[in-house]
C-alpha cells in the first residue's frame, strides 16, 4: 500500500520526481504490452505508443485509484484495454456495420456457409423458428442491429464506435436483449436448460 | 434482416447463457486490477469479485482483454 501511495505521489508530484515516476511506469507498462501480445505481432513503436496513450489516462484518473489493487497492477489494467481497443479499432477500421450485418465482409466471414440446415433436427428447426420470432416482436430496432453485428463478429466497442455511443450502452443493449429473448423462451414455456439439450442435439 | 441458423445456434447458446449483469464495461475495468490480484494469489474471493466474474463471462470484449491482461501481469512484481 506504501509503494502504491508512492506512485500515485510522486506522479501527483512536480520536476524530476515527477518525470522519473512516469519514465519508471512507461518501462513498466510497455513491458507488459510486448508481453501480452506477443502472439498479436505487436513491436515495440506499437507498445511505445500505448504507453504514451494509456499514461495520459492514468493521469488523468489518477483520482480514481482508490488502492483496492498495487498501483501498477492498475495501470498496467488501463494499458492493456488501450490496446486491445487500438488493435480493434485497427483491425474493423475499413469495415462498416452493414458490411457486418450483411455479411458482405470477406475478412470476417469466416466461410460460415448453412451447413446446420440439411443436419438439423426438427425441433433445432423449430427452436430457430421461434428465435427468429422473439427477435421480430420482442427486440427494438437497435437491439437487432448490435445483435446482427455481434453475430457478424464485430466487437461491442467497434459497434459503439459506429453507431456514435458508448462500449457501456451497447453491452446493455445486448445484455437486455439476450435477457429478454430468454424471457420470451420462459414465457412460451421453453426453459434455458431445455435449448441448451436441443442444441447439444438431445430432446 | 434475416439469420442464418448458424447465427441463430450462436444466438440460442446466448440466450441460453444470459445472466442478469449489474455492471458495466467500465465497472468491470474499476475492479479487475484487484480482482487479478486476487485471482493470482488464489486467495478467496469477496462478493464484488461474483459481479466481475460474471460479466467476464457475458462480455466478450472485457472476458478478451482480461485474458492479455493476465499475460501482462507476468511482467510485474507482485512482492
Ligand atoms: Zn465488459
Amino acid at each position: 500500500m506504501v509503494a502504491s501511495m508512492n506512485w500515485v505521489e510522486r506522479l501527483n508530484a512536480e520536476g524530476e520526481t515527477r518525470e522519473e515516476a512516469i519514465s519508471q511506469l512507461r518501462v513498466i507498462l510497455v513491458r507488459g504490452i510486448l508481453k501480452s501480445f506477443a502472439s498479436r505481432g505487436v513491436d515495440n513503436a506499437f507498445a511505445e505508443d500505448i504507453a504514451q496513450d494509456a499514461l495520459l489516462r492514468i493521469l488523468n484518473s489518477l483520482d480514481s485509484f482508490e488502492g483496492r489493487s498495487r498501483f501498477t497492477t492498475w495501470a498496467m489494467a488501463i494499458a492493456v484495454r488501450t490496446a486491445v481497443s487500438e488493435l480493434r479499432r485497427r483491425h474493423f477500421r475499413d469495415v462498416s456495420l452493414e458490411q457486418v450485418i450483411h455479411g458482405e465482409n470477406n475478412t470476417l466471414d469466416l466461410g460460415e456457409t448453412d451447413v446446420r440446415s440439411a443436419e438439423d433436427s426438427i425441433d433445432r428447426q423449430a427452436l430457430y423458428d421461434q428465435l427468429r420470432e422473439h427477435i421480430e416482436t420482442d427486440l427494438t430496432e437497435k437491439q437487432k442491429t448490435v445483435i446482427q453485428a455481434l453475430l457478424g463478429g464485430m466487437p461491442v466497442e467497434n459497434i459503439a464506435d459506429r453507431m456514435g455511443t458508448n462500449r457501456n450502452a451497447v453491452y446493455k443493449m445486448m445484455h437486455d436483449a439476450r435477457l429478454k429473448l430468454k424471457q420470451s423462451f420462459e414465457s412460451s414455456g421453453v426453459s434455458p436448460e431445455e435449448i441448451q439439450s436441443i442444441l447439444a442435439g438431445g430432446a | 434482416m434475416t439469420f442464418s441458423n448458424d447465427k441463430l445456434h450462436r444466438l440460442l447458446e446466448m440466450v441460453a447463457e444470459a445472466k442478469e449483469d449489474l455492471m458495466d464495461c467500465d465497472g468491470c475495468l474499476e475492479h479487475i486490477a484487484h480482482y487479478a490480484e486476487v485471482h493470482l494469489q488464489g486467495l478467496s474471493p469477496r462478493e464484488k469479485f461474483a459481479e466481475v466474474k460474471l460479466h467476464l463471462q457475458s462480455c466478450p470484449c472485457c472476458k478478451d482483454e482480461f485474458e492479455y491482461f493476465m499475460q501482462a501481469m507476468q511482467t510485474l512484481d507482485l512482492e
